[in-house]
């Protein structure tokens, strides 16, 4: 079921009536039922997966709890037992050729080992470590409550695609009282309008413009399609993806509970460091919390130099390396990471070499200039995000060695403009709903507008879809 | 006034509204059902119309939509037809109605009123799907299905999509409701974004001369009225065997010569829904060159393949025969070929504007002869 149908629509309407309807005591219950029917029309498979790994995490949290003495023990044993299980999924292409070879092996050669990967699990997964850390940290109690931990690790709104809660803000949102009145409505429908406007809007307008077969033949194209591609796929999949959790944060907002923002106009970043600050923030906090802080306060405390070179390097590296896997785990990824590695460890060298003047008293031609620099090296490190490596080599060759330049299609960059002016709309005002203080007709109009736009470009994507028979 | 709803108080969450909920969400549905009423009068203006090439029911399929406008416009000034033609592009090209009727009336002195909806590219399965939805649209008292060996070759298995089966306008009308089913049956204004929708593929250029605009000038010239697919165009090299470029390229359509079931099957039902309406049903055998089907390897001699291809025609007439058996329906196969001259094929499989109304009219004989000895009911009697 599709977060953006009209089936998912249908799911929420209905939930929410029967979620009203219910007793307190029932309706974090139902949630967790609405939620493991959400997960289990995608496969049943996938709900025995997640009730597994619900399972095991709870009672190990207790155990850790309970046994104060051998609690390093146990949480190096449960985060361990987690990653293993991450990651076998994730490399699940390798192994499932080796088990069906192990099989084939006993002489059965009519079966064929398929590990599934269900959706969601790298996000529950580093839900599950971060709560068990958090446990041994005592930065809150183990859940008594099994069904509201399963809630915290079920819950539809962020099942699939995140945000990645910590269990210490969400958990208490599951027993507190709340109220959802006029404000919170207004909110979650913003939220919502919101995720649809970039959802289909923006991301849409950037399939429908974007030069054709961008990563499918390379060459087939101008020079100048690469580049203006390049950047297309990014902000599409920033606004994909954006999108769509501001929809779960506003379908989530009805239910009483709050999602964490996960993008925070990363167009307008300074540098690398802050780029993860404003994209998918909820895995950048992770990361931060649980690699990025901890192995920079073990190297700090092997060698107090904030200039030793392990302590330069091996952090960030290792932190962008981890991202590299957990997003897909493949040799393109690791690239990936590994590239953003290096591009946060000249920032951090340079910054120790240079002191940081405030943003405000950076004079424009560096701000232009670190912009510049942001979006070329990170467009350079999304190429082997979207190709493999041999892909990833024409790509560049088209656009450096070919050099085929031509003039670009004037249009996408009106749409990379709304964008630009969308995002810098709320970065100004510190506010995603900068709009709201405006006067109420021009909003009104600007709703009417919004929803129109909505309607119109999906009709496009949805062509897009089959093409045209002549 | 504020009402305010309060859903109970002893619950975890609770629901707390008070009317009005916002006045920005008020004034915008205010603003945006005032929109759709002016951009639906405007759509609907005789100057807009005008300049829309066809209504779009998003299949994005122009020739058929260009069909569809066509037949509701055939409906609207003739009443419905007597006769609707069903098939491929072989009886799209191949059947034209008027010939047809010219022989038709020539032979039993009666009129017969005719309709071509076959549609280039398309399968047996969506023509299922089309004339499921048109059902209630109109009751022709006889249909006549063309087939042709290509239609059921395993390349069209392989090619289905689901541009038919999945419209809305088409599921609307088949019973299964949707909005957007609904304002594409409803709505001109729809329609027009729906038009509109069909140049996303090629990045919204309005201008280019491929894609839509081609499609939409090539079928202007080529639809006629009755439905029927005019063409001039000729094959040159009829009369020598195929090369092995278009050897090859023939052989890829059937790849290990399995027949095509589901659009077999479609058929069988196709047949079946008519034959249960009380509907009078032909299916006829769209001719070909004999060079089609006569392939050589590079030395000239027959091909390797030849037997299976020998042996993929038979077993498909065996089960459209089989089909034809069961419902005791006609399944003509006209010997026809050698009538056609060297000039009236498009191609080694479609008739052109020579040969199609060689065909037709031994098709309205046929039919004529059909009525007269009883085999078919007269068509043109309205119940």
């Amino acid at each position: 079921m599709d977060i953006i149908s009209v089936k998912f629509l249908y799911f929420v309407l209905i939930s929410l009536l029967i979620f009203y309807i219910l007793p307190g005591k029932l309706q974090n219950f139902f949630l967790l039922l609405a939620s493991f029917y959400f997960y289990t029309i995608w496969a049943w498979e996938y709900s025995l997966f997640l009730l597994g790994i619900t399972i095991f995490n709870f009672f190990f949290a207790h155990l850790i709890q309970k046994r104060e003495a051998r609690k390093k023990l146990f949480v190096r044993l449960g985060v361990t037992l987690n990653l293993v299980f991450l990651l076998s999924l994730l490399s699940r292409n390798i192994l499932n050729i080796a088990f069906t070879d192990f099989i084939r092996f006993f002489g059965v050669t009519d079966f064929e080992v398929k590990i599934l990967l269900p959706l969601g699990v790298s996000y529950y997964v580093l839900e599950c470590i971060s709560y068990l850390i958090d446990v041994s940290r005592k930065q809150l109690p183990a859940c008594p409550n099994f069904i509201n931990f399963s809630l915290y690790l079920a819950y539809f709104p962020k099942l699939i695609s995140g945000p990645i809660e910590r269990a210490r803000e969400f958990l208490p949102q599951l027993t507190e009282k709340r109220v959802v009145d006029n404000q919170t409505i207004i909110r979650s429908l913003a939220l919502i309008l919101i995720g649809l406007f970039r959802f289909v809007v923006f991301a849409g307008m950037i399939t429908v413009l974007a030069p054709k077969k961008l990563f499918v033949d390379p060459l087939a194209l101008s020079s100048t399609d690469l580049v203006i591609g390049i950047i297309a796929a990014g902000l599409h999949l920033y606004n994909q993806f954006a999108g769509y959790t501001s929809i779960v944060r506003g379908v989530s907002g009805f239910f009483g509970i709050e999602l964490s923002k996960n993008f925070a106009q990363p167009s307008y970043s300074k540098d690398f460091s802050d780029l993860w600050m404003r994209w998918h923030i909820s895995l950048s906090l992770w990361l931060r919390d649980y690699i990025y802080l901890p192995l920079s306060r073990a190297f700090l405390r092997r060698n107090p130099t904030r200039t030793n070179k392990a302590n330069i390097l091996i952090p960030p590296m290792a932190t962008m390396l981890a991202s590299g896997i957990w997003h897909g785990g493949n040799i393109n990824k690791l690239i990936w990471g590994a590239l953003m590695g290096v591009f946060i460890i000249v920032e951090q060298i340079i910054n120790l070499i240079r002191s940081i003047t405030p943003s405000a008293k950076t004079p424009r031609w560096r701000r232009i200039l670190s912009f510049s620099i942001l979006l070329g090296l990170g467009l350079i490190a999304f190429i082997p995000f979207n190709l493999s490596i041999p892909e990833s080599k024409i790509y560049v060759y088209g656009i450096i060695i070919a050099n085929n330049w031509q003039i670009p299609d004037v249009r996408l960059f009106v749409v990379f403009a709304i964008v630009y002016l969308f995002d810098g709309l709320q970065y100004r005002q510190n506010d995603e709903f900068f709009f709201r203080k405006w006067p109420v007709w021009i909003q009104s109009l600007c709703l009417t507008l919004a929803i129109y736009s909505i309607i119109i470009v999906n009709q496009f994507q949805s062509a897009m879809t089959t093409f045209v028979y002549p | 006034m504020n009402k305010v709803f309060q859903i109970s108080k002893e619950k975890r969450v609770s629901l707390k509204i008070s009317l009005p909920i916002n006045k920005v969400i008020a004034l915008g549905v205010a603003l945006f059902l005032l929109m759709t009423i002016g951009l639906e009068l405007i759509a609907r203006t005789t100057w807009i119309q005008t300049k829309v090439p066809f209504q779009a029911y998003g299949t994005n399929h122009v020739q058929f939509e260009m069909q569809l406008n066509n037949f509701f416009a055939f409906i609207e000034e003739n009443g419905p037809p007597d006769c609707i033609i069903l098939g491929t592009s072989m009886p799209f090209r191949g059947i034209n109605p008027e010939k047809l009727q010219e022989a038709y009336i020539e032979r039993i002195g009666k009129n017969i009123l005719c309709y071509n909806l076959s549609t280039a590219g398309i399968h047996f399965r969506d023509l299922l799907f089309i004339s499921m939805s048109l059902a209630g649209k109109v009751e022709p008292n006889l249909i006549i299905v063309g087939t042709s060996p290509f239609d059921f070759t395993e390349g069209r298995e392989q090619s289905l999509d689901t541009r038919f089966t999945e419209n809305a306008w088409l599921l609307y009308h088949i019973g299964d409701f949707s909005i957007e089913g609904w304002l594409i049956d409803t709505s001109y204004a729809f329609r027009i974004l729906k038009l509109i929708s069909y140049f996303a593929p090629q990045g919204l250029r309005f201008n280019d001369d491929d894609g839509v605009n081609h499609a939409i000038n090539k079928w202007k010239n080529q639809l006629t009225p009755s439905g029927f697919g005019y063409t001039t165009a000729i094959e040159k090299n009829i009369a020598k065997p195929m090369n092995q470029g278009e050897t090859r390229k023939f052989l890829e359509q059937f790849g290990n010569f399995t027949i095509s079931q589901t659009n077999l099957s479609s058929l069988e039902k196709i047949i079946e829904n008519y034959y249960q309406n009380q509907t009078d049903i032909i299916i006829v055998s769209m001719p070909y060159d004999e060079s089609m089907v006569q392939i050589k390897d590079e030395e000239g001699n027959p091909h390797p393949e030849q037997k299976k291809l020998e042996t993929f025609i038979s077993e498909l007439d065996q089960g459209i025969s089989n089909i034809a058996n069961k419902f005791g329906i006609p399944y003509l196969r006209p010997q026809i070929s050698d009538q056609i001259p060297d000039d009236g094929w498009r191609d080694r499989y479609h008739l052109n504007h020579i040969g199609s109304p060689i065909f037709s009219r031994w098709l309205g004989e046929y039919l004529a002869n059909a009525v007269e000895t009883g085999i078919i009911k007269d068509p043109s009697i309205k119940d």
